[in-house]
């Protein structure tokens, strides 16, 4: 492996958060056996700020995402989005109330393979005016010179606009499919496991644009087993362990080993107790 | 809208196996003595020997180019719509009906008689379409099942509503009113052909340059995205079916008022049958590809009307005509199995 100080720290923001652009109250999502795998969580996203949720992979965190992004039914709670209450949130309402959505697995969710790089540059935004016409028209010139701005402004390497995306690199399709997700001018970025498997380069360059994002005043929240990474450019963390959030602060409030010790569900004494309240005990 | 050409790399590989297809046929007619050599020539010539020839060659690939769109639109919306031949049937039923029974002035009834066909087919297809969407249906189970439905309810209709006083073994004609020009007095190319092609083409357009179009080619290629991407997966189902069904139903049509010298539906189906099944290979062989499709509707037109001169001319059993129809369209069949093959161990 390659130590963590090749990939550069980006720089940390200066300027107080604003109102929330993601407000969830007490949220309950079942997994896909019916059982409970987010078990009431709340929270908040500002704009202007990065809220991290670290933890090993398989504690609620898919659930949850699928449950903001209207890919997966909320059992209970309350998910407001952008001043929108949302009973049943669809993947559509997230993103006319602007929202963007870098998903977990960019393979399965993000990106039709088979599709070229100009058809996959539209993929959710196909319904745009700008794209299709009212009755339904693909608008192919304004299509391709959307796509060929794309390449160039978040600089994905690919042979042409008609290159299926399956012949991109890992790195290259998430370039593409972070770009058109961040191109949507959105005000609460939703990015999970942004920059799993991508080269160093690719690493560097997404987590840039998160925190360029941030600065724009846009909300960001990130979801991520690496915890280098959620500590790297998240202003405040959550660390979810059992469908919950056993703890939660500012970065500069909580230390490596902490974050640690929570992600295997081991609360330290004196900290937080309400957002530990049901959490399991460590001995 | 910009010419996207993705044909190229699909065509070589359909070229060549066209060639191993061959290559294996002549073996086999070698196997049991014959001149695979005397056997194609015979073959080309009877495909294409003369200008009638061609355009009988192209007669027999009318319906098939329409059918194997029918496959073809249910493979881009992930689905096996394997009713192109029940569909094909009804949509016979619907255009006997109005162009034997039905008075109407000429040229608006050769529309609606094309018409009633193609809405039979939709009709027939929305079925299995819809015992998808409501009770999650397979709809190779419900398509195979519908077309033996479809088979006996057609020949009922067709003894006991449709038939022809005169005549015990077919329908009613239908009125010259209804019948499509014959292009040429040597052979039964009608200008059906021009309505089969501009079909295809329009789905072609439909499929690339619409977003509807755009939304059921994501929803077959990878519905997790489709998902992500707002697509309603039961309207991907409903849509897929529709156009599935309209195209054979037009194939249904196209050989009651666009082939001579019948004009009517056999009792037996015999004029219609198999055309629906026949599609399937003629759709992987066109790659799934509306376009495609039609150049693959040539090759086996070829094949069906040159094939009766490799019968009569090379002495070539027509059962063995039959096997190196089934070599070829299962050598062309592997690059697109493969293809699917792939696709579904990858997701």
């Amino acid at each position: 492996m390659v130590g963590r100080e090749i990939v550069p720290r980006v720089s940390r923001s200066s300027r107080p958060p604003g109102d929330p652009v993601l407000i969830v109250r007490n949220l309950q999502v079942a997994n896909d056996q019916g059982a409970l795998a987010v078990k009431g969580i709340s929270f908040e996203v500002r704009a202007g700020e990065i809220f991290g949720i670290a933890g090993v992979e398989g504690n609620g965190q898919s659930e949850l995402v699928q449950a903001l992004a209207g890919l997966r039914p909320i059992r209970s709670g309350e998910i407001s989005l952008n001043g929108a209450e949302i009973k049943h949130l669809t993947p559509l309402d997230l993103y006319r109330l602007g929202g963007a959505h870098i998903p977990e697995d960019r393979l399965r969710f993000g990106l039709a393979l088979n599709f070229d790089l100009a058809e996959n540059s539209i993929l959710s935004r196909q319904r745009e005016p700008a794209f299709s016409t009212r009755m339904g028209r693909l608008n192919w010139n304004a299509i391709l010179s959307y796509a060929r701005q794309l390449v160039e402004r978040f600089n994905v390497l690919a042979p042409g606009l008609h290159t299926p995306v399956r012949s991109l690199s890992g790195g290259n399709q998430q370039r593409l499919l972070v770009g058109r997700e961040l191109s949507k001018e959105p005000v609460l970025v939703i990015a999970v496991h942004p920059t799993r498997g991508l080269d160093i380069a690719s690493t560097v360059y997404i987590r840039e644009l998160l925190v360029q994002m941030r600065d724009e005043g846009k909300g960001v929240l990130l979801v991520s087993a690496d915890l280098d990474e959620v500590l790297e450019i998240s202003d405040r963390i959550a660390v979810m362990y059992e469908g919950q959030f056993i703890g939660s602060g500012k970065v500069e409030e909580l230390s490596r080993e902490e974050i640690g010790l929570m992600m295997g569900g081991i609360t330290p004494k004196g900290r937080d107790e309400s957002a530990l309240a049901s959490s399991p005990t460590s001995d | 809208m910009k010419a996207r050409w993705h044909l190229p790399r699909p065509l070589i590989e359909s070229l060549v196996t066209i060639f191993i297809g061959l290559t294996a046929g002549a073996l086999l007619m070698g196997a049991f003595g014959y001149s695979p050599l005397r056997a194609y020539q015979a073959l080309f010539i009877g495909a294409f020997g003369t200008p009638a020839d061609v355009l009988e060659t192209i007669a027999f690939a009318t319906p098939l180019m329409l059918t194997a769109l029918t496959f073809s639109v249910g493979i881009r919306a992930g689905l096996f719509n394997i009713g192109a031949e029940g569909q094909m049937y009804l949509g016979a039923i619907g255009t006997t009906f109005v162009a034997g029974m039905v008075s109407l002035p000429p040229g608006i009834h050769i529309a609606a008689a094309t018409a009633s066909g193609m809405l039979f087919g939709a009709a027939w297809a929305m079925i299995p379409a819809l015992l998808k969407v409501w009770r999650g249906v397979h709809e190779v189970i419900s398509t195979i099942m519908a077309n033996w439905i479809a088979f006996h309810l057609s020949t009922y209709l067709a003894i006991n509503f449709l038939g022809d006083p005169t005549r015990a073994d077919r329908t009613v004609p239908a009125l010259p009113t209804a019948r499509y020009p014959v292009l040429t007095e040597d052979a039964t190319l009608t200008a059906v052909i021009f309505v089969a092609i501009a079909f295809c083409a329009a789905i072609y357009l439909y499929l690339w340059g619409t977003r509807a179009g755009y939304e059921l080619r994501l929803g077959g290629e990878n519905p997790d995205a489709a998902r992500y991407a707002g697509v309603n997966a039961n309207r991907v189902i409903l849509l897929s079916f529709v156009i599935g069904g309209l195209a054979a139903g037009l194939a249904g049509a196209s050989q009651i008022i666009g082939r001579p010298p019948a004009w009517s539906l056999y009792a037996t189906l015999g004029n219609v049958a198999t055309l629906g099944f026949d599609g399937i290979g003629v759709a992987l062989v066109g790659r799934n590809h509306p376009l495609g499709g039609i150049l693959a509707a040539f090759l086996f037109g070829a094949l069906a009307h040159g094939g009766r001169l490799m019968e009569y001319q090379a002495g070539v059993l027509s059962e063995l005509v039959r096997a190196l129809n089934g070599i070829i369209v299962v050598t062309l069949a592997v690059p697109e199995v493969w293809a699917m093959l792939r696709r579904r161990r990858i997701r």
